[in-house]
């Protein structure tokens, strides 16, 4: 999304990709004190059930996304839009705003990638439902990503922790009746 | 677990509470802030703590001697649980 607005150029897939694996590797999580997590996981107990399959899903999404990043990154986009006439553009169009011109001829041979139609300084291109397939599947894709692996942060490795707070529970209700 | 009128009692609720009463008397409000309830759940805490001879009510909450030798065993069960001393030194997990 950020390609075809102009912003990044190639080298931003190989940010994407370093911050993926990142978001892997780098250790993080909830950081609480023992009785603290203790309750968190009692209290989580039957979500933190799903702590494995998310870790799995989570090192999937982030692999993947890594992998994208470089395979675009070594295979820049080619990003054509048809040129269209000014009488044909008008009512059937999408607005832009000028920092997606700046994007359309990236990766292709010069003067392929064609910004098809400015008028009175707003500037306008054929709305590709390839276009906005590809925004849809971006965004859902990173946003679901970005969730699993942060879901899967808050949990952490739980099974165990989990274990031991349904143990401290156990003990702790016999010791207080 | 059940106390007075159905009351049952959160253990988690309840170790916070005689933990923070491990530190010395501790008036209601300060108490009931540490045990993270609202203050009508925590005077139903209070209730079951003082019918137990855990603690003495008043402006200020007092650990009995028995309430203190919950604390520490439950202390004890924490550390074992968490397999460390501290239990309530900072950690990841």
């Amino acid at each position: 999304m950020l390609y075809l607005g102009g912003v990044v150029g190639p080298w931003g897939y190989l940010a994407a990709a370093a911050a993926a694996l990142a978001a892997l590797f780098v250790p993080g999580g909830r950081r609480m004190e023992g009785l603290e997590a203790l309750e968190y996981l009692y209290r989580w107990r039957r979500v933190c059930v799903a702590a494995a399959p998310l870790r799995a899903l989570a090192a999937a999404a982030m692999a993947a996304l890594a992998a994208l990043s470089v395979a675009v990154f070594l295979h820049p986009p080619h990003l054509l839009y048809a040129e269209v006439q000014e009488s044909s553009a008008v009512g059937n169009l999408t607005f832009y705003t000028v920092s997606v011109v700046r994007a359309v001829p990236g990766g292709g041979p010069p003067g392929e990638g064609v910004v098809v139609f400015t008028e009175g300084g707003k500037v306008y291109m054929p709305f590709l439902w390839e276009t906005a397939a590809f925004l849809a599947l971006a965004v859902g894709y990173t946003a679901a990503a970005a969730s699993l692996v942060a879901f899967w942060r808050a949990l952490g490795s739980s099974a165990e922790g989990v274990r031991r707070a349904l143990e401290f529970y156990d003990w702790a209700r016999r010791l207080l009746t | 677990m059940i106390g007075r009128g159905g009351f049952l009692p959160d253990v988690y609720v309840v170790a916070r509470i005689l933990h923070a009463l491990m530190g010395g008397p501790m008036p209601r409000s300060r108490l009931a802030a540490v045990a993270r309830v609202n203050y009508r759940r925590f005077q139903e805490y209070l209730q079951f703590l003082v019918e137990r001879g855990y603690v003495t009510d008043g402006e200020v909450v007092f650990l009995t001697p028995k309430g203190a030798e919950v604390a520490a065993e439950l202390e004890r069960l924490l550390s074992e649980v968490l397999g460390r001393e501290d239990p309530f030194e900072k950690r990841r997990m």
